[in-house]
């Protein structure tokens, strides 16, 4: 027989070997909390690293993906949940299957703003955004540029602005559903002619930043990466107002390690950490007794209005229907 | 070693009944249960009384969905016919003209199909879009402006360029294979070489051809990046699909949409049988290889200029990811403005612990699918098993299906109840496996169907029992089939990640987790380190193999 089939036939038996060793489950290990994490590592690696100092013999096991997917996994696993804590996906994600998530009452509770916490403490506002346009200033200079949401229908932006479908990205959608609430689908359905619609919420910063096309909407945390990166790219918060957008985090109901998501949630939810969250990540924390990152404009000079989530919540499935007839018929 | 062989028709029953368990359980029931899915409302049980055609609705009613259809229909079969008229050349050309540095060009051909996720669509942005390196460069020196990459047309190129090396590999294999001495009679009997081509060689290559285009077809319908990207408002099925689970979090609409791309596949899978029926040809009939005739060398130059062309502007995207991953700092300039190695040093932590998660995972999942694949090649190509098309539905629909539609399937299927896998290997390399045992049953039955019957016939009238057969002259006819085979699996398991985002545990993160979690934060530098390591482990483990196996194929298995 030959060297080859010698070899692949170790190869096997080497192999199943190391399966039956590799075969007994991690979360049999002992004392751990597991983190569905949809925020970037250098954060989550952070607040891991803090929290394993703040509870020693506490190990912090992390698994990453987008927030559909994390929520597709707990939804699949819901019979037997194998994670303890979500971090950071919009606040709508945690509405959207709230009964997935178990109430809380942590200490913390009194540092936030109460829109910023679900009313039976099922999840805890984490950053907090506005939404607003990212401008190319080589490609459009700042005062040529939509100064407001009504501006975005105007025909001399036809084919300059970016913008990611409503109906496959959560923020592309609370800027339609903003954007409904100041001057309904008059306005919308214009902006619906005007802009291009990309199925990821990513391009509608990045594509700007590479100058591919002038003017995005994204949040404005994005716009400031971009900025410190040494792009060309400047804000624009529109001037009829614009509203705040919350992510979170939240218990999972019945994960294995509830003690622990309990102590992570209170972590996660401190003044220390929220300082670690405006410091790496640049973005506004939910907490009233954290300061915005430098960079970012003071929120009291940015005209804002309460963004009606109960409402977007009711009538998304109508909205996104509506969307869809409107942009097929383009 | 033949006097510890089995006696009688023992191994074949044993190995036919490890194949039966492992179909029925890994595959047939989780799959089965998810396609299930597609006819139920979200979030009910399964029930007969909820079973429902609701979620296929749309597809009458709603204009972009029915859009998004044809869309898919189009640019599938554009990149398909695109893809194979690159690689026809290209595999005849690495077959018969002496390539220089062959097992080179045999790595950097597989490499396309491990572009990072996202990070490669992206990359034709950075490319070719309207403010892209080479455009601009076209623009400030030719005076050429391109047309925009975004719509149709952009993503039919992207989709081709990155899934020709299915068609190039499976060809290549093929042409191989092929026993040369018919080709060499063709020629004594006075026909040109183009004659010789025409109606010899392609008609014997016209099962794996097929065979080729059938997996290029399936990839590009099912390709969400690129048209996520380059797609611009150009919509395909997968977007929706990606819709249906990131906006709505409807995991039974997205299996709905996903059926469509199985139905679709169905048919291409139709064409293929009826392909191999009126078409095929036993041609392979003894292991004689010589060599073929040499090209003249004109010829012989030319065809390796195309060559390494096809490979530089396929392999583009890579190179954009590796010039990325040594830039600091890379803002409006048209290339970065701050280059060092500061990527990689941050990478390097976790560097060791994922790179071995992912060769351990992907290389255990390709000796299941090398093992399997063969058997049930072997077993459906020689007719001995009732219902040939229930084992190639089976074994293909998973292949259609979405990794988030399969890794879902997992999860339920194995999270509780008697078989609990959550949180181990096992169920990686199991559902890895599920996704990509296609690629070996394939390229197997194509070669097997190349294989006369009577070779295994002479074999047992000689008194040779089933396991010698197999082993001195099935296996070695079908080796370099099965070689490619393998390679593309281990290959695209390397990059792996809509099934890996949802099975993996804190134990078993992989590479392309690590890079996920650097996207996560829009870090695209770290991201592209170490989608850099993937590209540059993949070169080295596909020349070392295609090294190995190249020097002399038909040797490897005596």
């Amino acid at each position: 027989m030959s060297k080859a089939l010698n070899a692949l036939r170790n190869a096997g038996f080497g192999l199943a070997l190391g399966l039956a060793a590799t075969g007994a489950p991690a979360w049999s290990a002992t004392n751990t909390v597991v983190i569905y994490n949809a925020v970037s590592t250098k954060l989550i690696q952070a607040f891991a690293e803090e929290f394993q100092k703040q509870n020693p013999g506490v190990k912090a096991e992390i698994i990453s993906g987008g927030s559909g997917e994390l929520l597709t996994r707990i939804k699949a696993e819901r019979a037997n949940p194998r994670g303890d804590v979500l971090v950071g996906p919009d606040a709508d994600v945690f509405d959207a299957e709230i009964d997935l998530f178990e109430a809380y009452d942590s200490k913390e509770k009194a540092g936030f703003d109460k829109a910023a916490v679900h009313p039976q403490g099922k999840y805890y506002g984490f950053s907090t955004n506005f939404q607003a346009f990212i401008v190319n200033t080589k490609m459009m200079p700042l005062d040529k540029a939509p100064k407001s949401w009504a501006d975005l229908a105007k025909p001399e932006f036809k084919g300059k602005i970016l913008m990611a479908n409503p109906a496959q990205s959560g923020s592309a959608y609370s800027q339609m559903h903003q954007i409904l609430m100041l001057y309904g689908w008059d306005v919308m359905g214009k902006i619906i002619q005007n802009a291009t619609f990309v199925p990821s919420s990513k391009l509608a910063f990045q594509n700007v930043a590479k100058g591919e096309i002038a003017v995005g909407l994204t949040s404005e945390f994005n716009i400031l990466v971009s900025k410190l990166e040494g792009n060309p790219v400047d804000f624009v918060y529109p001037s009829d107002g614009t509203a705040l957008i919350n992510d979170a985090n939240g218990i999972i109901k019945g994960g294995p390690n509830g003690e622990n998501a309990r102590k992570f949630i209170d972590y996660v939810s401190s003044k220390q950490a929220h300082t670690i969250l405006v410091d790496l990540d640049k973005r506004r924390s939910a907490r009233l007794d954290v300061a915005p990152p430098p960079g970012l404009p003071d929120a009291k000079g940015i005209k804002t209005f309460a963004y009606d989530s109960a409402g977007a919540a009711k009538n998304r499935t109508e909205e996104l229907e509506k969307f869809d007839k409107l942009f097929s018929a383009k | 070693m033949t006097d510890r062989r089995m006696p009688g028709q023992a191994l074949p029953l044993v190995l036919g009944t490890c194949a039966v368990v492992i179909a029925l359980l890994f595959l047939v029931y989780p799959i089965g249960s998810a396609t299930l899915g597609a006819f139920l409302r979200n979030g009910k049980p399964l029930a007969i009384e909820n079973l429902t055609l609701a979620n296929f609705e749309r597809f009458l009613t709603s204009g972009s969905y029915q859009r998004a259809f044809w869309h898919s229909v189009v640019t599938g079969a554009a990149s398909t016919i695109v893809a194979t008229a690159l690689s026809l050349p290209m595999a005849y050309a690495v077959a018969r003209a002496a390539m220089p540095l062959r097992s080179l060009v045999l790595a950097l051909s597989v490499l396309p199909l491990i572009s990072p996720p996202f990070i490669g669509a992206y990359a034709w942005v950075i490319l070719l879009g309207n403010n892209g390196i080479i455009s601009n460069l076209l623009r400030d020196y030719v005076g050429l402006g391109l047309p925009s990459i975004y719509g149709p047309f952009g993503v039919t190129v992207a989709l081709a360029l990155s899934y020709f090396p299915y068609t190039f590999l499976v060809l290549q294999g093929a042409m191989a294979a092929v026993d040369t001495s018919i080709e060499e009679a063709a020629t004594i009997a006075g026909a040109s070489r183009w004659r010789v081509l025409r109606t010899v060689t392609f008609p014997m290559i016209l099962p794996s051809i097929a065979a080729g285009m059938l997996i290029v077809f399936i990839k590009a319908i099912g390709d969400f990046g690129v048209p996520a990207i380059l797609g611009g408002e150009y919509q395909v099925l997968p977007t929706l699909i990606y819709y249906q689970i990131h906006g709505f979090f409807n995991l039974n609409a997205a299996a709905a949409i996903a059926m469509v791309n199985v139905a679709l596949t169905v048919l291409a899978l139709g064409a293929l049988a009826w392909i191999n029926r009126t078409r095929g040809v036993a041609t392979v009939t003894g292991t004689a290889r010589r060599a073929a005739r040499p090209l003249p060398a004109g010829l012989r130059w030319s065809a390796i200029a195309y060559v390494w062309l096809v490979l530089l502007v396929a392999n583009l995207p890579q190179l954009v990811v590796v010039l990325y991953s040594f830039s600091e700092r890379w803002g409006d300039t048209l290339l970065p403005s701050v280059y060092g190695l500061e990527n990689y040093r941050r990478v390097m932590g976790e560097l060791g612990t994922v790179v071995w998660n992912t060769v351990v995972l992907a290389g255990a999942a390709t000796i299941l699918c090398l093992a399997f694949g063969a058997v049930a090649a072997h077993a459906t190509a020689r007719g001995r098993i009732y219902g040939r098309w229930a084992v190639d539905l089976i074994i293909m629909v998973p292949f259609v299906l979405p990794g988030l539609v399969i890794g879902v399937a997992y999860l339920t299927a194995f999270n509780e109840g008697p078989l609990v896998l959550t949180g181990t290997a096992a169920i990686l390399i199991l559902a890895y496996f599920t996704r990509r045992v296609a690629f070996v049953f394939r390229s197997a039955s194509a070669a097997i169907t190349q294989v006369d019957r009577r070779l295994e016939e002479a074999s047992t009238i000689c008194g040779a029992d089933w396991a010698m057969t197999m082993r001195r002259v099935v296996l070695p006819l079908i080796a370099p089939a099965l070689l490619a085979g393998g390679i593309l699996v281990f290959a695209t398991l390397i990059g792996e990640i809509s099934v890996t985002v949802l099975l993996y545990s804190a134990r078993w993160k992989t590479i392309t987790i690590a890079i996920y979690e650097y996207l996560l934060g829009n870090d695209i530098a770290k991201a592209s380190a170490l989608g850099t390591v993937t590209i540059v482990l993949t070169l080295i483990l596909v020349a070392g193999a295609s090294r190995l196996a190249g020097r002399n194929m038909a040797d490897m298995f005596r």
